[in-house]
């Protein structure tokens, strides 16, 4: 069996995989040339989401005879699923790797927004102490109500760090949540604008679907309280970034911070940088120094799986999207 | 009674505190500077109290602060005098949390960093973030505020000891050792926090055999009193590495001087003493107060009585 992880320099955790392994195979191919020479006779292409770009997609289904299975290292898929994978090639992808690392991150740019980091580091490269000025807009997450958006795995972590913060939680899912002493209210489709109208906060950690492209656009913001403060950290698409600059800049909601974005990298001439009460990190929600190790557990569960004949974990269903 | 408060009252919050000892007669000052012998109680931030301002009111009874930490105060003369002190403690205990989580996730995940980064239109994911998952973080100072910081904590999934004198177990740590376990303690530890009262006890807890038993590379957030840390000592072992960043909400010397080294150090994240202040700690804070005045002139019965010898 080969395995060609597409666009690694070689991660020491994951090659130590062949030795365990000795009918499997572990390429590294670190640039689409090397993916194009390499694929043939791959079996199982490991490979991040956002990387399946339309030209690795034409690749893959002109050259891989040989591929069974695609595993992503990234919990999204929507990428695979707009340019298309070869029939009956088995997509899995990396729940739960990646949980608590957005988590954090929707916490870090929700403080960040919520206690000025900006003004605190601006006031640091001029060497100013303005106490006053800090303290008249600090703000605090006490006693306020933090809307989640897609209660899966990440929106579990999210609950669990936004409740130690003395907050009120609730809960947008098109899926009833099942008992969990973290969320305060469940709301179902049908209930979402009285969810928006509710929350002081919305975190965003649902997947990209076609049903839910844009869902944060011009008539979304206007069902949210002004004093609202939107993050999203799942996928840049599910908001309208020309609605979102507006809706910062009439005070239509109060603040905003953002993970990831409509188009990555962000260009250098969209108005975003610039707009106040906003605070972005540039696609790195699930970054975190674990998860090399966490990657490696889940291949060697599933590579286990796949010499075996078993159904691997996480497979994606392509009519669903996710 | 006559009650002279040098701090600002909304007329809302002054409705709550006649309504609660309709007997109080409340002056509002800008400065602790006129005497007065009628005046019973000062209500104060404890900025502005020096001996010779105890002087101005011969029938003090009792002093009210709306800080934690005391220890800007003339403990000896109010002692001398009989005046009674409390404080606020617990007012903070939420908000100096929420503070010190801020702190670790910009240290942690980079925040500055990438802070500076919007502000100059970069997009790279380059700058190596970490996690709080997994890490282990020793609180010193296992009171009220350490245990809420460490509350938090478990929830962003670390390991939480602390510190405390007495070293008595308490379930929102996973271990609390006394100062002699300290070094060990120290030892295993990616992320110290600081949250001391100031006392004689603890000037310069932070020295240098202190941090010589930290973890190399480990982080150090205070969120105490500047004078907690041998300032000398941390700023050398944050330009040696042996401390990798800091997150420092109080210097010795406050407001932290246009020259003083810290501005300058790339690893450090500076806020002006703003961990326990916002609106909402303001509320809290007059609640303790309009509690304690309820049940004046009983001075016996009032919350948060500081023991003048010791200083918390």
């Amino acid at each position: 069996m080969k395995i060609l992880f597409a666009f690694y320099d070689e991660v020491p955790e994951w090659a130590v995989l062949s030795s365990e392994f000795p009918d499997v195979k572990i390429f590294f191919a670190k640039d689409i040339e090397e993916v194009s020479k390499q694929i043939t006779d791959t079996n199982a292409l490991f490979i991040l989401a956002p990387r399946y770009t339309s030209d690795v997609a034409d690749i893959v289904k002109a050259k891989a005879k040989n591929l069974q299975w695609i595993q992503t290292t990234t919990v999204g898929v929507d990428e695979l699923i707009r340019y298309g994978t070869p029939s009956g090639v088995v997509i899995t992808k990396a729940v739960g790797i990646f949980d608590t690392n957005v988590a954090e991150q929707a916490m870090g740019l929700l403080l960040a927004i919520i206690r000025q980091v900006a003004a605190a580091e601006s006031d640091k490269q001029k060497h100013q102490y303005n106490r006053e000025q800090l303290w008249e807009r600090t703000s605090s997450l006490e006693r306020k109500n933090v809307g989640i958006i897609g209660y899966g795995g990440i929106g579990k972590q999210v609950s669990k760090r936004a409740k130690a913060f003395n907050t009120h939680i609730l809960v947008y899912d098109v899926i009833a949540g099942v008992e969990d002493s973290n969320v305060d209210e469940f709301f179902l489709p049908g209930q979402f604008q009285d969810f928006l109208a509710k929350c002081d906060i919305v975190i965003l950690t649902l997947p990209l679907t076609s049903e839910n492209l844009y869902m944060f656009d011009r008539d979304t913001f206007k069902l949210m309280k002004k004093s609202s403060i939107l993050i999203n950290v799942s996928r840049g698409k599910l908001v309208r970034e020309t609605a979102l600059i507006e809706a910062l800049d009439r005070g239509i909601i109060a603040g905003a911070g953002l993970d990831v974005f409509e188009e990555e990298p962000l260009s250098n001439i969209s108005e975003l940088w610039k707009v106040k009460n906003f605070v972005m990190t540039p696609h790195l929600g699930g970054q975190g120094d674990y998860n090399p190790q966490r990657l490696a557990d889940l291949f060697r569960i599933n590579i286990n799986k796949f010499l075996h004949g078993d159904e691997l974990k996480y497979v994606v269903d392509v009519d669903k999207g996710f | 009674m006559k009650v002279i408060s040098s701090i600002k009252i909304s007329e809302d919050r002054l409705g709550k505190l006649i309504a609660a000892q309709p007997q109080a007669q409340i002056v509002q000052v800008k400065e602790l500077t006129e005497r007065d012998e009628e005046a019973e109680i000062l209500l104060t931030y404890g900025w502005d109290i020096k001996e010779q301002t105890l002087d101005l009111y011969p029938n003090l009874k009792w002093l009210q602060s709306l800080s934690a930490g005391v220890d800007m105060l003339p403990l000896n003369k109010l002692a001398e005098r009989n005046i009674i002190l409390t404080n606020v403690r617990g007012a903070h205990n939420i908000q100096m949390a929420e503070h010190v989580i801020w702190s670790m996730l910009m240290l942690l995940r980079q925040g500055v960093v990438f802070v500076r980064q919007q502000d100059q239109k970069v997009f790279s994911a380059r700058p190596k973030v970490d996690e709080m998952y997994g890490k282990t973080v020793c609180i010193v100072g296992a009171g009220t505020i350490g245990r809420e910081i460490a509350r938090k904590c478990s929830a962003f999934d670390m390991t939480v000891y602390g510190i405390s004198r007495s070293g008595h177990s308490d379930s929102a740590y996973d271990r609390v050792g006394t100062v002699a376990e300290m070094s060990e303690i120290l030892g295993l530890s990616d992320i110290v926090v600081v949250v001391l009262p100031l006392t004689a006890d603890t000037k310069n807890f932070v020295n240098a055999e202190f941090i010589s038993s930290m973890k190399q590379g480990s982080m150090l957030i205070n969120a105490a009193r500047g004078p907690v840390t041998d300032e000398k000592e941390l700023l050398q072992a944050l330009q040696s590495g042996k401390i990798s960043a800091a997150a420092l909400d109080v210097f010795v010397q406050e407001p932290l001087p246009e020259d003083s080294p810290f501005w300058g150090l790339e690893n450090v994240f500076i806020t002006p003493h703003i961990g326990g202040r916002t609106i909402k700690a303001a509320d809290r804070m007059l609640d303790v107060f309009s509690s304690n005045l309820s049940k004046y002139p009983n001075l016996k019965g009032i919350d948060n009585i500081i023991d003048l010898s010791s200083g918390y």
